[in-house]
């Protein structure tokens, strides 16, 4: 898989009208001592194959926006700075979703579920960069009371007040992703015979929904998890740009300005895509060992 | 094809066919043909039983469709929704049409940043163009390229899916492992790449040829899975057997047998991919990437009210509020259609 997005990307980034030394002002000669630097003068296979040698070390190349930084030093400044907003917001989503969601089950068609439901619904329906935007606009409007002395930017990623809000935004977006799914799969395991059994045993109510339906029910939310990472992924290109964090989807979207970086363009959609792959991977794990029923097919 | 001239009557297409095939067999020809007569006849009398019994109405005969429409009508939220998409979709084609589009493309100084005010409902930008007039200009794009790409989504699946679940076996398990491999990958920095590449190619293309396929070909996924779904469970029925039994060729049980029955599915998989459409497009436009100013859409016009947050707090708020009310509204009429499809579908 990995080698088919790394295929597709390269293809696609081949077709881009894509010439970084265009400055009048160089030299033939030395636009072709550029062109020879950056392996543009081989074959499409060549390059392509120069291309996968290249990934398999860990060496991006060198970026063609001023300054040349290697692609990989960018990446490995910015890729953790993205995985830290990803996975709080992840965590975030997870444990205010799953809750609302079990909230909402437990009390179905009551005046908390509809809240819960309405909630999920716009927080789904509103665009991730329209919350941003209010976001950034409250800061604007309501600046950090105390212990400010420096002019402060609404947005931003040096202080965990500032992460605060990326982190929010984007664990708004993918919660009711969450609050759905737990509370359908958690509706459908209240009615199993097996949890009319924990309590005609006598379990206490509180137990039979947390040990026998709250963790069959969390096996449907798991399993679906596929589409999330893409959709966290596609929240944080746009919660990256505008509140200025600088992540690894910040820096792909500047690799498009013109002239187009191509390097950074095709090692970025490599990694994002090897980071998704592996943590479906892991997703797979995760399910096997939740419902053993499941590894068996 | 050939051999229709000595035809009394006039046939469907479908019996002509199993005429000429089974003249070239020669033998058996009479039964044959009667055999896809009664198949049809079955085929029909299938389809009354299974309307009758989802609209749970004995004796009555009505379509499945009627029946769907029927119980759509009822339903409040679905029917709220699918009143405002119509508002939304008649006002893109005529609020520029009486207006004309000379407030959206000069700069008029004189009145810019103005909040809302009766003769400019949503207020003025800071060159002075009216915002209600935009926003409409934006819905002919954002709206037409959610409707295509929905579309192009529905068409690619039914295709996929279909091939990938009538024939099975191996050709399905190879299609649905290459299904899965792209679904595994991160759509939107490919959706970038391929809307770069297009806007690019095509530097005086409207937005529309550049957005649908960056859009659909990152999205097609779910929908070939659905429609494959459908293949599976409907080419078990009798009448699909009894029409391969008489000698119908795969395309066409596929498209005569097996594709009325999932229109219910079809319409539902347009309305879901709706909403991600418009996401998708308002999510490119606002990074600036998809559609460019001056072409407006509503992923435009967000970028220009993050751009004037601090100055003009409304115009984030047009935007915002349009896509959100559409996706909302797309969101439960897909709820209804599917319902009205599927009466059974929904327990709780």
């Amino acid at each position: 898989m990995i080698f088919l997005a790394s295929f597709l990307a390269f293809v696609l980034v081949k077709l881009m009208p894509y010439e970084p030394f265009t400055n009048p002002k160089l030299a033939p000669s030395v636009r072709e001592n550029l062109r020879e630097l950056y392996g543009l003068n081989k074959p499409y296979l060549v390059q392509y194959w120069d291309f996968i040698r290249d990934l398999a070390t860990g060496n991006f190349g060198l970026s063609t926006k001023p300054g040349n930084r290697p692609v990989r030093e960018i990446i490995g400044e910015t890729l953790p700075t993205s995985m830290l907003l990803g996975g709080l917001a992840f965590a975030f989503a997870a444990i205010v979703g799953v809750t609302l969601g079990v909230l909402s089950a437990l009390k179905a068609n009551g005046i908390v579920d509809y809240v819960i439901t309405v909630f999920a619904t716009l927080a789904f329906a509103f665009p991730s960069f329209v919350v941003a935007t209010v976001w950034v606009a409250g800061k604007i409007y309501f600046p950090p009371p105390i212990g400010v002395v420096e002019v402060v930017l609404p947005y931003g990623w040096d202080t965990w007040y500032d992460r605060l809000g990326p982190i929010l935004v984007l664990g708004l977006s993918i919660m009711p992703y969450f609050t759905r799914l737990v509370r359908a799969s958690m509706l459908e395991a209240l009615q199993q015979e097996y949890v009319t059994t924990a309590r005609a045993k006598g379990l206490p109510w509180r137990r039979t929904v947390f040990r026998h339906a709250f963790r069959n029910s969390l096996i449907p939310t798991v399993t679906n998890a596929g589409p999330l990472f893409a959709f966290i992924l596609t929240g944080s290109f746009i919660i990256e740009r505008i509140m200025v964090v600088p992540g690894v989807a910040d820096q792909f979207i500047e690799s498009f300005k013109q002239p187009i970086d191509s390097r950074m363009v095709l090692a970025t959609t490599v990694l994002l895509s090897a980071l998704i792959i592996l943590l479906n991977l892991i997703v797979d794990v995760v399910v096997a060992w939740l419902d053993p029923r499941i590894s068996n097919d | 094809m050939t051999d229709h001239g000595d035809e009394e009557t006039p046939r469907s297409a479908r019996e002509e066919r199993a005429v000429t095939s089974a003249e070239a067999e020669g033998l058996f020809g009479e039964a044959r043909s009667e055999l896809l007569a009664l198949s049809d006849d079955w085929a029909a009398r299938q389809a009354a039983y299974d309307a009758a019994d989802a609209g749970g109405v004995a004796g009555e005969q009505r379509s499945l469709i009627q029946d769907a429409a029927r119980r759509f009508a009822r339903n409040k939220a679905a029917m709220t929704g699918l009143v405002l998409v119509t508002i939304y979709v008649l006002l893109a084609i005529f609020v520029p049409i009486i207006q004309g589009t000379g407030d959206a493309t000069g700069i008029f100084y004189d009145r810019a940043n103005q909040g809302p005010s009766l003769d400019h409902l949503f207020g003025t930008d800071p060159q002075g163009k009216d915002e209600w007039l935009r926003a409409w200009l934006g819905a002919r794009i954002s709206l037409s390229i959610a409707f295509v790409v929905s579309l192009v989504i529905l068409i690619v699946g039914i295709t996929y899916g279909s091939i990938s679940g009538y024939f099975g076996g191996l050709i399905d398990s190879g299609m649905m492992r290459f299904l899965d491999a792209l679904y595994g990958l991160p759509y939107l920095p490919f959706a970038i790449i391929i809307v770069t590449v297009l806007s690019n190619r095509l530097p005086d293309a409207p937005p529309i040829a550049y957005m649908v396929p960056a859009l659909s070909i990152t999205a097609w996924f779910t929908s070939a899975r659905i429609m494959r779904g459908q293949m599976l469970s409907l080419k078990e029925n009798e009448y699909v057997e009894s029409a391969r039994a008489s000698g119908a060729k795969p395309s066409r049980i596929v498209t005569r047998h097996v594709l009325p029955n999932t229109i219910g599915v079809m319409v539902v998989v347009i309305f879901l991919e709706v909403p991600n459409a418009i996401l998708g497009e308002a999510f490119l436009s606002f990074l600036g990437l998809g559609v460019q100013p001056p072409d407006s859409s509503w992923g435009v016009l967000a970028q220009n009210g993050y751009t004037y947050i601090d100055a003009e707090p409304h115009l984030i708020w047009v935007p915002a509020l349009l896509i959100a009310s559409t996706v909302l509204a797309a969101i439960s009429v897909a709820d209804g259609l599917r319902d009205a499809f599927d009466p059974r579908g929904r327990e709780n």
